[in-house]
């Protein structure tokens, strides 16, 4: 028996007018964390929705345990050991963990239709155990944490027998201790044998997890290695296809007026006695764990929620920001974490959503002048290099940095002084992430100031003037560019230290 | 170039199939009809008939578009029709009585009546965040209601000669203008949806409602607006309907907004919001009231109508489902 649990061979995939996968290959070992990278669009998608099944392969031959295999339907895929844990998970909220669980599939009492619920009870709580999660299987999905749901979809997986467990993104919405949880996890079903293939944007994680780690890019196979073996520059270079000279291309910029000042911020159970300032020219990091109030303070200051007390000056003058539309009249733009939902109207076009927070700026008396939108979306596309085939392209249909970029171009056609972004890299890759940092740059040497909310240590610290840390919903460090490194972050952020902030 | 996007924008996607659809109901009804005895289906005469029908929809299947594209539902215009119809009636008489002329003062009353009754459903919607199936619903019954107390449950009959002008009086002696109305309108709300910021919110709060608010859209605003544009034009068409009948009767346009949702959905306009056209309505206008006058004549009568429109909504919306189906695989 060969020690390869899952072998891909020259897959192939043609869709109308792109070659998505060109000849690609992966091998995954029997116990094997394999994580796969590359940029969005490399291919890793659709290398997966082919092993799960959901998409057919043009040509190629896929092996499982020595075997060839005819991957027909995504229950297929299950029946043959394959699980998939996507982004978005599959889980239904109202229904308990066990439902959840043996959805499809659940228990019968012997010769009758109905379900046997002790039994189901039973072997879920066994599986839950298998990884490590301490609940009532009776409870609802929705009561549970993040974290917990993942935790869910693995005993899933598990339950179903899975071989082959492909997490996509597993890390992008959990807090650092329950990464730390997770990865426990997949060191237990390592030993286990069972073969894990890990899709992540962060490339720490590889060398934190990882056994080997295959790069794609362009729908091509770029290369496998053993992550001891690479450098994180390598990878990188293997990714982009060159050299990434610098992944924050910080400049430094006299620090101008004071643009934006909060004092006594205070929301009840969210954020207490918030106080700092944003000069012209500088960027300040908001930091902290998931869940310690940071995007709350960003949408408060947006005018998105309402505060309990506490006051805002822009340009040093007090201004009262009840909504959103009066934040966007004092010069204030969100660049909220969740594109999708808050930043953009998806199925409206680039042309649209770039001009929805100004209409005014387009409009001749009652009516809007659409030639002269055209004319605005189409210089904020050549500006920021949004990459479309036009400004008729629906935002849906554009890649996470491209989308961040109309998101940009939307808060400048409105003169905005002040931005806030929050998570601006997140779902992201790696070349469109400096470009982003670039254009952060180009705003601040016309005079805008800029907040930024991170949980990505290293960029905080790549991009930053300052950094002010909350745990818990309290501001309780501040540190300059040159003092802050990582573990003093963390310190604040854990509450293990805490600082008067001025 | 842009006039091609313009076009583009103006126009809806799927518009083919319909068209086919259309074309289709004219040429089976004639070819039946010609068997039957009867030619003559495909006519002018025919086609200006089937508008004058139609008219009186369309006027509330525009204002339905842009509440259905805002995310939201109204099914409360049949009872708006019947209460503005039989109010503007009864004002119509009273002035007769009062003045011995007609004033057509009343017709303005009328919309001002549905104009009030969309503040006043757009508010409760707006303000406390009920889902406006349940609001409209309610005013569905309670303005039925109200139209058969304030008469008694009988008609408002006879009514001033005058009063018959916008139902059934003639335009150039051949273009009724009922028809010549409904063009204005439809006219107005295509300039509405694709020329104004207020247009251009309603799609955005239907595509995606927290997007909006937080790019600085006035949500409450737009949607209070759809509201008293769809009662407006639903009050509109009950005095139109008022006028035709030459008599206000509270009984009137029961069921009327299936048939209005109906065009709508038919001419691909997603009940979830965000996206729809127009065009669309009135493509599914021209299906849904081709084919009742065909089916008429043909002689197969309102129970067969019934269960004919029932398989059209159906296949709309599976042709839909399967285009989408298309497209994604060419993706």
């Amino acid at each position: 028996m060969s020690d390869l649990l899952l072998e891909m061979r020259d897959i192939t995939k043609r869709f109308p007018g792109v070659l998505a996968l060109d000849k690609v290959k992966l091998e995954v070992r029997y116990g094997e964390v394999h994580c796969l990278v590359g940029e969005n669009g490399a291919g890793k998608s659709t290398l997966m929705k082919i092993l799960a099944g959901a998409v057919p392969m043009d040509s190629g031959q896929i092996l499982l345990e020595g075997q060839p295999i005819q991957i027909t339907s995504p229950y297929h895929a299950q029946q043959l050991g394959i699980s998939m844990i996507y982004q978005e998970f599959n889980l239904i909220p109202y229904l308990s963990v066990a439902e959840n669980i043996f959805l499809g599939r659940e228990p019968r009492i012997p010769k009758t239709p109905f379900i046997n619920w002790k039994q189901m009870y039973a072997e879920a709580q066994e599986v839950l155990e298998r990884v490590g999660l301490k609940l009532d299987v009776r409870l609802p999905v929705a009561e549970l944490s993040i974290a917990q749901q993942q935790m869910v979809e693995i005993a899933k997986a598990l339950s179903v027998q899975a071989k082959i467990i492909v997490m996509d993104e597993p890390s992008a919405t959990l807090t650092d201790h329950e990464l730390k949880t997770l990865f426990e996890l997949i060191k237990v079903l390592r030993r286990q044998d069972i073969g894990i293939i890990y899709i992540s944007h962060r490339l720490e994680e590889l060398y934190e997890i990882g056994n080997r780690v295959t790069v794609m890019r362009d729908g091509q196979y770029v290369g496998t290695h053993n992550v001891c073996d690479v450098s994180r520059e390598d990878v990188i270079k293997m990714m982009v296809g060159r050299e990434l000279t610098d992944e924050y291309p910080k400049v430094f910029l006299p620090r101008g007026n004071e643009r934006l000042r909060v004092e006594g911020l205070t929301r009840k159970g969210a954020f207490y006695d918030i106080n700092f300032s944003v000069h012209c020219g500088e960027i300040v990091g908001l930091t902290g764990l998931v869940g310690a109030g940071r995007t709350e303070v960003a949408r408060a200051i947006f005018g998105a929620d309402p505060i309990d007390a506490g006051r805002i000056y822009v340009d040093g003058q007090e201004v009262k920001i009840g909504s959103p539309q009066e934040a966007i009249k004092n010069g204030i733009g969100l660049l909220t974490e969740d594109r999708k939902n808050q930043g953009l109207v998806l199925g409206m076009t680039i042309r649209e959503n770039t001009t929805l927070a100004n209409l005014k700026e387009i409009t001749k008396g009652i009516f809007l002048n659409l030639t002269k939108e055209r004319q605005v979306a189409e210089n904020y596309v050549h500006d920021l290099q949004i990459r479309t085939p036009s400004i008729e392209q629906i935002a849906q249909n554009l890649s996470g940095g491209n989308q961040q970029k109309v998101v940009l171009a939307k808060w400048l056609f409105t003169q905005s002084r002040i931005l806030i972004f929050d998570e601006p890299t997140r779902g992201i890759d790696v070349g469109a992430k400096s470009e982003i940092f670039k254009l952060m740059n180009r705003l601040l040497e016309e005079g805008v100031a800029i907040l930024m909310i991170s949980s990505e240590l290293p960029e905080v610290l790549g991009m930053c003037d300052r950094i002010l840390v909350m745990h818990e919903g309290h501001l309780v460090g501040e540190l300059s560019r040159d003092e802050a490194t990582q573990e003093k972050i963390m310190q604040f952020a854990t509450g293990y230290k805490k600082q008067n902030v001025a | 170039m842009w006039l091609n996007q313009s076009i583009k924008t103006l126009f809806y996607r799927s518009w083919v199939p319909l068209t086919i659809t259309l074309i289709l109901e004219f040429v089976i009804f004639e070819i039946i009809g010609r068997n039957q005895g009867q030619p003559g289906f495909a006519s002018l005469s025919t086609i200006i008939l089937i508008l004058n029908q139609l008219s009186i929809f369309g006027i509330m299947a525009v204002g339905m578009t842009f509440v259905i594209m805002s995310g939201g539902i109204d099914l409360s215009i049949g009872s708006i029709g019947a209460t503005a119809g039989v109010i503007s009636a009864m004002l119509a008489v009273r002035f007769v009585s009062i003045s011995g002329h007609f004033v057509p003062l009343s017709f303005l009353a009328g919309i001002m009546i549905g104009i009030f009754i969309g503040v006043i459903m757009g508010s409760i919607i707006t303000l406390w965040d009920i889902p406006p199936f349940i609001v409209t619903l309610a005013f569905m019954s309670l303005l039925r209601g109200l139209a058969n107390i304030i008469t008694n449950g009988k008609p408002v009959s006879p009514v001033p000669e005058e009063f018959l002008v916008i139902g059934r009086g003639m335009w150039f002696q051949f273009i009724p203008v009922s028809i010549v109305i409904f063009g204005l309108i439809f006219l107005s709300g295509l300039i509405i949806l694709h020329y104004t910021p207020v247009g251009r919110h309603t799609l955005a709060v239907g595509g995606n409602e927290e997007s909006a608010r937080l790019s600085g859209v006035t949500v409450k605003r737009t949607k209070l607006f759809v509201y008293v544009l769809c009662s407006a034009f639903a009050a509109l068409a009950g005095v139109i309907l008022a006028s035709r009948m030459g008599s206000g009767s509270p009984k009137v346009g029961i069921g009327d907004e299936l048939a209005v949702i109906a065009s709508v959905v038919i001419g691909g306009t997603s009940l979830s919001g965000g996206k729809g056209s127009l065009w669309g309505t009135w493509l599914g206008l021209c299906v849904v009231f081709t084919l009742n006058s065909g089916l008429n004549w043909i002689g197969i009568e309102t129970f067969g109508q019934q269960v004919t429109l029932g398989i059209v909504i159906l296949s709309a919306v599976l042709m839909d489902k399967l285009q989408g189906k298309l497209k994604e695989q060419q993706e």
